[in-house]
């Protein structure tokens, strides 16, 4: 998962709405470093590290939101907004595994790890785990209570339509990122608060 | 003429009878009549009643019935009705308001400035070129919570008189709420006899009990949409943290109200009330005469106006766009009331504070303003707690990090510890996904604050709400796939649906045994510890 970066220079002696900016600054920064996945529908992870960091970008809009000027508001409303459609397609992508694993399991009984991590992240620092959770695992993988052929064909029926329902939450996200940036997302917030653009 | 019913009941008639009534005698108060039993073949018809009949509500309406207009300025809008008005009833002939948002300009500069000032002339003008057209003499105007609190009232009431030939009287907050009762109750056919009144006003709130129709208790606490709207809710569409922190303010606000007993039934006026009755006949396509309005439309409503922008709020739904801004506020404000007094449902009303006036009016003639109905004594009046002061932006932008971190720490962990018996009781999966929301939202502070705060107990403290987190974020993950599932359950054929539901029965079983974890973790969590962890990490 995507660390939250320390924030160094920042003076606790000076007023909260000088620090407040330092840490936005590094937050924005922290987000636009997951963007160049922007364009890989199958970057699940890194797609989910950009959700994690707009959120904690937008998190700290709002704890700091009487320091900060008021017309920063509308853009953590945005990256609500980003955070939804990120949240949504990552809760895609967990059900897809699981789907997919479920179905899989049956012939072949141990899991391919590659399935249940997703690629491993190009981006900075981050852990491979599964992005399926131990228990949901176990839950669906006990062979003694695997699906009859029945519930099997419900599956991958499913399965079928949440590939689709995926695809158009991908189109979606994408369209909005780049909206935001036809909009200068980033230029905007910056000039906001009064701070310059900084990189990894 | 019209004669009750029931008099004329229990008259034994022969089938070749017919009744004939003689009215005697006409008195202000009454009618004596007899009733004659004529037969078809006698000559002589036979008295079976006499009796005087008190018909005072009958005769009065037909006697008494005036045209008169009503004009209330409220913090939010300033409104018109114009109706022919007997003490019982009222055939309206016209109504009309206007968002002028004086509160706005009172809670910024403590007086209304030029510009609204000008609004409220404007407006005032045209409500009394409308009552001339109507050949109106009669024009009661009131103002609320916004002129109440405006440093010049008593100079714009003043200037509204000698331009406008309009005399307003400034209501006190409780006379504002008794004339509301009588307003938003007067046709209420199918209310109980304790049926209780909430007005959610723009700069202030009514709640009046009532016992067999009578006034019990009221109180007008000084909060209103348009207050709430200034003070918290001041981002368009407002963001999830102003919604939070209004929600906390609410709840923690109303719960130290003492009303001496909860109503059955809750009739709920103002024009915020309406317009989300309005959206959720629209959203949820009910019935235009059904006035009721429950916790599920009022949910719904809420979630859309959290989402959408005020322009595409009055755009979609019809409501005026100023209106829009205040309703995520109206509509929190009507929430915390229906939790307070355990209601799963209201009755909007279409009347209130100026149909109030009016039937006052038409009741008690010129002194209705002193009427005990219209001003109840003391002893029914409920005290409305205090608001604390809110601190301001200016002073805001002058706390250094470190003292800013002694103010958000502790406030965002108290939020956070909050949660903990609610998501113990299980019995509302939203309580997890509100403790995951402070769990991350504390932890995004702690993220920002680090460097101001000490390491070791910093460190200590940062684990446990990771872990908090976690075990939260992996039940709502199971709760959001669940009802993800179940929506699409809907449009999924027969023989799809053995395959979802074995998926939706594992799942079910996992999120029995991520709750048992979290309840683990929970029950052996040590608050106070976390306090004072807390505490320390922040230092002197």
């Amino acid at each position: 998962m995507a660390k939250a970066r320390s924030v160094t220079n920042l003076d606790v002696q000076a007023p909260t709405a000088q620090n407040a900016a330092k840490i936005v600054q590094v937050r924005l920064a922290e987000m636009y470093e997951w963007s160049n996945h922007i364009d890989s529908p199958y970057a699940v992870r890194e797609l989910h590290n950009l959700r994690i960091t707009a959120k904690r970008l937008r998190y700290t809009l709002e704890i700091f939101a009487d320091f900060l000027p008021a017309d920063c508001k509308p853009l953590g409303k945005e990256l609500e907004q980003l955070q939804n459609e990120l949240g949504a397609l990552h809760d895609s992508d967990v059900l897809i595994a699981l789907l997919r694993l479920c179905l899989g399991s049956q012939d072949n009984p141990i899991p391919d790890p590659a399935m249940i991590t997703g690629q491993k992240g190009k981006g900075p620092k981050t852990k491979v785990r599964s992005f399926i959770r131990p228990e949901l695992l176990s839950a669906v993988l006990d062979p003694s209570v695997a699906p009859t052929a029945q519930e099997r064909y419900g599956l991958e029926q499913f399965l079928r339509k949440q590939e689709q329902v995926r695809q158009e939450q991908y189109q979606a996200f994408r369209q909005h990122w780049y909206q935001l940036q036809e909009q200068e997302f980033r230029r905007h917030l910056l000039n906001l608060i009064g701070q310059e653009l900084v990189t990894a | 003429m019209m004669m009750y019913e029931h008099e004329l009941s229990g008259v034994p008639l022969n089938s070749c009878s017919y009744i004939i009534i003689i009215l005697c005698t006409l008195s202000q108060s009454g009618i004596l009549f007899y009733m004659f039993e004529q037969h078809v073949s006698r000559n002589e018809p036979s008295i079976v009643s006499f009796g005087l009949h008190y018909m005072e509500e009958t005769m009065e309406h037909q006697l008494q019935m005036i045209k008169c207009a009503a004009i209330d300025i409220g913090s939010n809008s300033v409104e018109l009705v114009i109706a022919n008005c007997a003490p019982d009833s009222l055939e309206l002939i016209k109504d009309d308001q206007t968002m002028v948002r004086l509160g706005e300009n009172v809670k910024v500069i403590g007086e209304i400035g030029q510009e609204k000032r000008e609004a409220l002339l404007t407006t005032l003008r045209k409500y009394r070129g409308e009552a001339e057209h109507e050949q109106i003499n009669v024009v009661l105007a009131v103002a609320t919570e916004a002129l109440r609190k405006a440093q010049n009232r008593q100079q714009i009431v003043d200037e509204i008189e000698r331009t406008t030939g309009i005399q307003v009287h400034i209501l006190s907050g409780i006379v504002e709420a008794a004339l509301t009762y009588h307003g938003a109750t007067y046709d209420g056919t199918e209310l109980c006899a304790d049926a209780a009144v909430l007005d959610v006003g723009g700069g202030s709130t009514e709640l009046i009990i009532v016992q067999q129709r009578h006034i019990a208790w009221l109180s007008s606490l000084p909060i209103g949409s348009g207050w709430l709207h200034d003070q918290i809710l001041n981002s368009d569409p407002p963001v999830e943290d102003d919604i939070q922190e209004a929600q906390d303010f609410l709840s923690q606000y109303v719960r130290q109200l003492y009303i001496p007993s909860l109503p059955q039934q809750l009739v709920v006026t103002g024009s915020s009330a309406r317009a989300l009755l309005k959206i959720a006949r629209q959203m949820l396509k009910k019935d235009e005469q059904d006035a009721h309005f429950t916790r599920k439309d009022l949910a719904v409503c809420l979630s859309m106006l959290e989402k959408v922008r005020s322009e595409e709020v009055a755009q979609r739904y019809g409501v005026g766009q100023e209106r829009a801004k205040v309703l995520p506020s109206g509509a929190l404000l009507l929430q915390a009331m229906m939790e307070y007094l355990h209601l799963d449902e209201v009755i909007i009303s279409r009347y209130g504070l100026r149909e109030g006036v009016l039937l006052a009016y038409a009741r008690y003639g010129e002194q209705w303003l002193e009427h005990p109905e219209v001003r109840p004594d003391d002893s029914r009046v409920g005290v409305a707690p205090p608001v604390p002061e809110r601190v301001s932006r200016n002073e805001k932008q002058r706390e250094t990090f470190k003292q800013s971190v002694r103010n958000e720490l502790p406030k965002r962990g108290k939020k956070f510890l909050n949660w903990i018996d609610d998501v113990l009781q299980n019995d509302d999966i939203e309580s997890v996904h509100k403790m995951r929301v402070a769990s991350r939202r504390l932890r995004a502070t702690m993220d920002a604050y680090e460097s101001a705060c000490k390491a070791k107990p910093f460190r200590k403290t940062y684990q446990q709400v990771k872990q908090a987190a976690n075990l939260l974020g992996a039940a709502r993950d199971t709760d959001v796939m669940v009802q993800h599932i179940q929506e699409q359950m809907e449009q999924i054929v027969e023989e799809e649906k053995a395959g979802i539901q074995w998926l939706l029965d594992h799942l079910a079983s996992c999120r029995k045994q991520q709750q048992q974890e979290l309840e683990t973790f929970l029950v052996d969590f040590d608050e106070q510890r976390f306090q004072q962890q807390l505490a320390s990490s922040i230092g002197k």
